[in-house]
């Protein structure tokens, strides 16, 4: 007897449509981009012989440092503001007291979103340059003026940081906010101590938010360049300014192979932290039975 | 196999105009157009932004037209990548861009110009000096706008300086231990290399053609040289554009800057006392720009409002507020006639004046005239790019 054939639902429908508008939009450029760094630049026009010869200039030119520096201070940036924003978060989520004091505090989070990046930026330079604010605070204090405040890695990272704390707060707090007080209050009375409250039992619970957290901040730090160019001066050059002077001079293949080679970086990334993830549901799925 | 770079505006345009987002916007589009436009009085005009003006009331009173002036910050690469792989032809009518950019453009994305137009009445007085750098095989393709020789900014002070009129080395740019930690560079390729590059060669560092257009051994050694002297410490920033330049200037971030020199001037007026001064240099870098004819103006039926425009870029009240920020074109003479009438300042006379006299003067000495597209720019690039990641 032959099995019954599957009616097609509407969630089949829906996801088969989403399916292929998400290859459509998404995995068909990300192919092509593939391809056209395949190519490349002689003047102005793009000759389309495959050749892997843009990849090799990648790695001639020390453009590939670019993309480890960026890496390495998106990395840095994210941990900072992960560091900074999860005890906030935690206060807001659990500590703080007063509902309205907590909507004020959320609805000022929301308020950078408004702004545009560069406005957001441009007023440290005024606080943090040589006639800045803060040296001529040091000054009036007597000490001296800083250089290193302005136009360096410094000032890039203390600006990203600035950037990304509402990106990193809003998603853990979210996911602080969904765990039960009863689980935390149940581990107190079973006799642990803050310590293993938080590594034990707040930590896992949390980590879908920290993860989202991590991603909302990591990536768009990979692909910034206004902070680096307004507060680093150039001095700090990462991936998006090199990608800009690529396509400046109209070097199509080059900026491909600079995006591809990020994206393979964030694939490869992405499947760690998606290894993390499938854990921490594990455990998110014991404690709902315990709680049973 | 070499695919004309078109190709990718086609791709582009046919995805754009293939799907949803083409009916969208023939919907919508009339209600986004501009409204000088949609009326048949306005002209969009997509330049440098020192070249523009403050205030487009005098345009406007003079030609009947409404100026829409879009600025760049005047890097050749953006203005080159805009026209061929974003087709702003489509939506501008004249571009205010660098002399030599018609080498690129012209034939395919540039109107040739019509030097008979009856709206053009200005054109027969401009030397061929000046007419003849903007031809192509013989076809003119562009029209002259305003040029200068340009140097650095520096804080008189802190180089020791009491007489304007001292000629100082690029070495406070790229080598002075009193400047050191305190200059600024711009990070536009086509501007900064080749005064790097016309640096080493003064020195004897490297035997150099060509400095605007450097062969890739040329450029190594260029860039070799930056990044010895970056990891010596002698730049303190990178900067972009012509506000920035000011803000270095006026924030007291830098001593030195390979800037414009309306920066200068902008940074005294903002700080109501002269806290920079422009140099007299051993070399320059010479520049020039021009208008050229968007090629789709042809079918827009407004060729004479272009042509208007044209003329009025060539006339006395532009070329006197120009002369004020110490940039020169071709009819200076109409310039100090126009200011005269218009009851200008004796002050605002003598900047007239001291703008044509201090061009005259700066072309004595040892100047390269600036290639805004090079044939060498994609190796120039990869090397200018080392310099910056090093």
């Amino acid at each position: 007897m032959q099995p019954a054939k599957r009616q097609r639902t509407a969630s089949d429908v829906i996801v088969i449509g989403f399916s292929a508008v998400w290859v459509g939009l998404l995995i068909v450029p990300l192919a092509m981009m593939l391809g056209y760094s395949l190519f490349t630049t002689e003047g102005f026009k793009t000759n389309t012989t495959v050749s892997t010869q843009t990849w090799a200039t990648l790695f001639s030119t020390g453009r590939w440092i670019v993309v480890a520096r960026t890496f390495a201070l998106a990395a840095i940036v994210t941990t900072i503001t992960l560091f900074v924003a999860f005890p906030f978060a935690f206060w807001l989520a659990k500590r703080c007291r007063s509902s309205r004091l907590r909507a004020s505090i959320l609805v000022a989070l929301t308020i950078p979103f408004f702004l545009e990046t560069t406005s957001r930026t441009i007023i440290w330079r005024a606080i943090l340059g040589a006639d800045g604010v803060v040296n001529a605070g040091l000054e009036g204090l007597g000490l001296q003026a800083q250089t290193w405040l302005l136009y360096s890695a410094f000032s890039v990272q203390f600006g990203m940081v600035i950037l990304f704390f509402p990106s990193m707060v809003f998603p853990i707090y979210i996911s602080l906010n969904l765990i039960d007080n009863a689980l935390i209050a149940a581990a107190e009375d079973l006799g642990a101590r803050p310590g293993q409250v938080m590594w034990l039992i707040v930590l896992p619970l949390a980590f879908p938010g920290i993860l989202a957290g991590i991603i909302f901040t990591l990536v768009p730090a990979m692909a910034e360049f206004a902070v680096p160019q307004l507060l680093g001066g150039s001095n700090v050059n990462l991936l998006g300014n090199s990608i800009n002077a690529a396509l400046a001079a109209l070097k199509y293949p080059t900026a491909a192979a600079l995006s591809a080679f990020v994206i393979a970086v964030l694939v490869v990334l992405g499947a760690v932290l998606l290894l993390f993830a499938r854990r921490s549901q594990t455990l998110r799925g014991a404690f709902s039975e315990l709680r049973q | 196999m070499t695919t004309d770079l078109r190709m990718l505006a086609i791709t582009r345009r046919g995805l754009i105009s293939g799907g949803s987002a083409a009916v969208l916007a023939a919907v919508a589009g009339p209600r986004f157009a501009s409204p000088a436009q949609a009326q048949g009085t306005g002209i969009k005009v997509y330049g440098t932004a020192a070249q523009g003006l403050s205030d487009w009331a005098g345009f406007t009173a003079a030609t009947g037209l409404e100026m829409e002036f879009t600025p760049t910050n005047g890097d050749p690469g953006v203005v080159v990548r805009e026209i061929m792989a974003n087709g702003i032809g489509d939506s501008f009518d004249l571009f205010l861009t660098e002399t030599g950019m018609q080498k690129t453009l012209g034939p395919d994305w540039f109107l040739p110009v019509d030097t008979a137009h009856p709206e053009l009445t200005l054109w027969s007085r401009i030397p061929a000096a000046f007419t003849d750098t903007l031809k192509l095989g013989g076809v003119q393709y562009g029209v002259p706008n305003v040029g200068g020789a340009d140097s650095f900014g520096y804080r008189p002070e802190v180089l020791g300086v009491t007489d304007p009129k001292t000629q100082l080395g690029w070495d406070f740019v790229f080598e002075s231990d009193k400047t050191k930690g305190r200059v600024g560079l711009s990070t536009t390729l086509v501007y900064s290399f080749p005064l790097m590059a016309q640096y080493v060669a003064n020195k004897g560092y490297a035997e150099i053609a060509d400095v605007t257009n450097l062969t890739g051994d040329e450029a190594k050694a260029v860039a070799d040289f930056g990044i010895a002297r970056k990891q010596a410490g002698q730049f303190r920033t990178f900067f972009v554009g012509f506000d920035e330049q000011v803000q270095l200037l006026t924030g007291g971030e830098v001593d030195v800057l390979n800037c414009w020199s309306d920066a200068v001037l902008e940074a005294n007026a903002q700080a109501g006392r002269t806290i920079a001064e422009y140099a007299y240099a051993d070399y320059y870098f010479k520049w020039g720009n021009a208008l050229f004819i968007a090629k789709q103006a042809a079918d827009r039926g407004n060729l004479d409002e272009v042509y208007r425009t044209l003329n009025f870029f060539l006339g006395g009240e532009y070329l006197a507020q120009m002369a004020q920020k110490g940039l020169v074109g071709p009819n200076m003479d109409l310039a100090l006639e126009y200011a005269k009438a218009a009851g200008w300042s004796p002050d605002d006379l003598a900047k007239i004046e001291a703008a044509s006299g201090l061009a005259a003067e700066k072309f004595k000495t040892e100047q390269f005239t600036f290639d805004p597209v090079p044939s060498n720019l994609s190796v120039m690039e990869e090397e200018w790019q080392r310099f910056l990641n090093a």
